[in-house]
């Protein structure tokens, strides 16, 4: 599960109503996270063509993405999957940088939780992250 | 990206079937000229391709999601309440990953880079089916009685359970607007996504307006566009709900028969052929609110009937027409 699927996450349930944050990550037994772009690579130029290519989709992609992210549960996820490189707060000078909006995009997409727990903090319902896959099928009364 | 092309690429994939299909969560498979058609449908409208997200809602075996994912969609999630049918999509995903039809920093031979991403999720859409009814309409419900007086011919309660859409009059949830943030078994944010493809169940006895139900969530879930699949002799209650009671443009991109394994142990045959309807649901003011049913254009003055609006009877796509079948 991806740290942007997780932000996008929401318990729905009326008993959960006064939060509209993601569930937490409560464990993570197990992550992966894959290589960070280069942004160019050493090939010719056809490659370069290909990887600046590759590097713009990733940029606007991010660049899309932000107005919707719950930033606080991102820099808090992120901060249990051992990431702490996140800042705060993002300004509007932030939010337009392409070396930021690399390494957000980086940050949603390339780093996945596969092994683990999301727990509502308000109602205490669990999605249990099994093999990368999140499941999002028990009920409050069927959790611990 | 042509038709023949994106047919090869889907075909491809190790898992196009289910080995053992549960027949209460209606899985069949749905046919790679089917995904296909509905992925360059959707492709000519901007539903899909680079710069956009997509959900598939009850994704089985993940074909239709992966369809968009070979057209460069930036990101798409497929969700399903199997386990094993999502392991079946996994694997689907790991043969587009090795050839670099997903993944970062990848190219096709196009130059264009590919899906970033396909994400597996595990949810169920809630459903609740209405109580039975041992009579039609009510007495003191005479303005959802009105409702299903009005109009529709198809929904009478003979054929039972099998008209998902007949019988729903008692409940209230239809009413409620779509796009609410609603506990409906996906704990996900509204809009999360430009496009809701889903090839929803259609409805049993026992689950009545199921399809409803996962329509409603994919209109929740969407920015901008839901494609969904609906029997045909529902179509008048459908498009009635979609564009009164929910005030949203919807059109019948195609027409075509699914073959269906029957679900009852009465019935004689292995399947049957069952008439469906591919709907868009779409919300942007940008598209023209193009209303066409049963052959005929309303009037728009900025409306393109006629490029994107097919009658079932006159297609004449680039490829082939959406007048098929939907099964392997």
């Amino acid at each position: 599960m991806r740290l942007l699927t997780h932000n996008v996450m929401r318990n729905n349930a009326s008993a959960a109503s006064s939060t509209t944050s993601p569930p937490r990550i409560t464990a993570a037994t197990k992550i992966r996270v894959d290589e960070f772009a280069a942004s160019a690579s050493d090939g010719g130029d056809d490659d370069d063509d290909e990887a600046m290519a590759a590097s713009r989709r990733e940029v606007e992609f991010a660049r899309h993405v932000l107005p919707i992210l719950d930033w606080e549960a991102l820099v808090h996820a992120a901060g249990a999957l051992g990431l702490s490189s996140l800042p705060p707060s993002v300004s509007k000078e932030l939010a337009e940088d392409v070396g930021f909006l690399r390494a957000l995009y980086h940050v949603l997409m390339n780093v996945h939780l596969v092994d683990g727990m999301l727990t509502c903090e308000v109602t205490g319902r669990e999605f249990p992250v099994t093999g990368g896959i999140v499941n999002m099928m028990l009920e409050e009364h069927e959790c611990e | 990206m042509k038709l023949k092309h994106l047919e090869s690429c889907l075909s491809s994939l190790p898992n196009r079937v289910f080995p053992s299909p549960k027949i209460e969560l209606e899985q069949y498979p749905t046919s790679v000229h089917l995904s296909s058609s509905v992925v360059l449908s959707a492709l000519e409208r901007g539903d899909a391709g680079p710069g956009t997200s997509i959900l598939d809602l009850g994704c089985g075996t993940g074909m239709l999601g992966l369809g968009f994912a070979s057209v460069q969609s930036d990101m798409v999630y497929l969700v399903d309440c199997d386990s094993e049918a999502l392991e079946l999509a996994r694997e689907n995903v790991d043969m587009l990953v090795e050839e670099d039809v997903i993944g970062r920093s990848t190219a096709n031979e196009g130059g264009a880079p590919g899906c970033l991403g396909v994400e597996l999720i595990m949810a169920k859409v809630k459903h609740v089916p209405p109580k039975k009814r041992n009579n039609e309409g009510g007495g003191g419900r005479g303005h959802r009685g009105g409702r299903g007086g009005r109009g529709a011919s198809g929904k009478k309660g003979k054929h039972g359970g099998i008209f998902s859409a007949s019988s729903t009059s008692q409940d209230d949830s239809l009413y409620v607007d779509p796009r609410e943030n609603v506990d409906d078994g996906i704990p996900l944010n509204s809009k999360i996504v430009d496009t809701v493809i889903t090839n929803p169940p259609f409805g049993t006895k026992n689950n009545e307006g199921i399809d409803v139900q996962f329509l409603k969530t994919a209109i929740r879930l969407a920015r901008r566009a839901v494609y969904s699949f609906h029997k045909t002799s529902t179509r008048p209650f459908i498009i009635k709900l979609i564009r009164e009671r929910w005030g949203l443009n919807a059109e019948v991109v195609a027409k075509m028969r699914f073959e269906i394994p029957n679900m009852y142990t009465f019935h004689r045959h292995k399947s049957v052929d069952v008439e469906v309807d591919l709907i868009r649901i779409f919300w942007a003011k940008e598209e023209g609110s193009c209303e066409k049913i049963d052959g005929v254009a309303a009037e728009k003055d900025n409306c393109n009937a006629q490029e994107h609006i097919r009658d079932e009877r006159e297609y004449e796509g680039e490829e082939s027409p959406l007048d098929l079948s939907g099964h392997t």
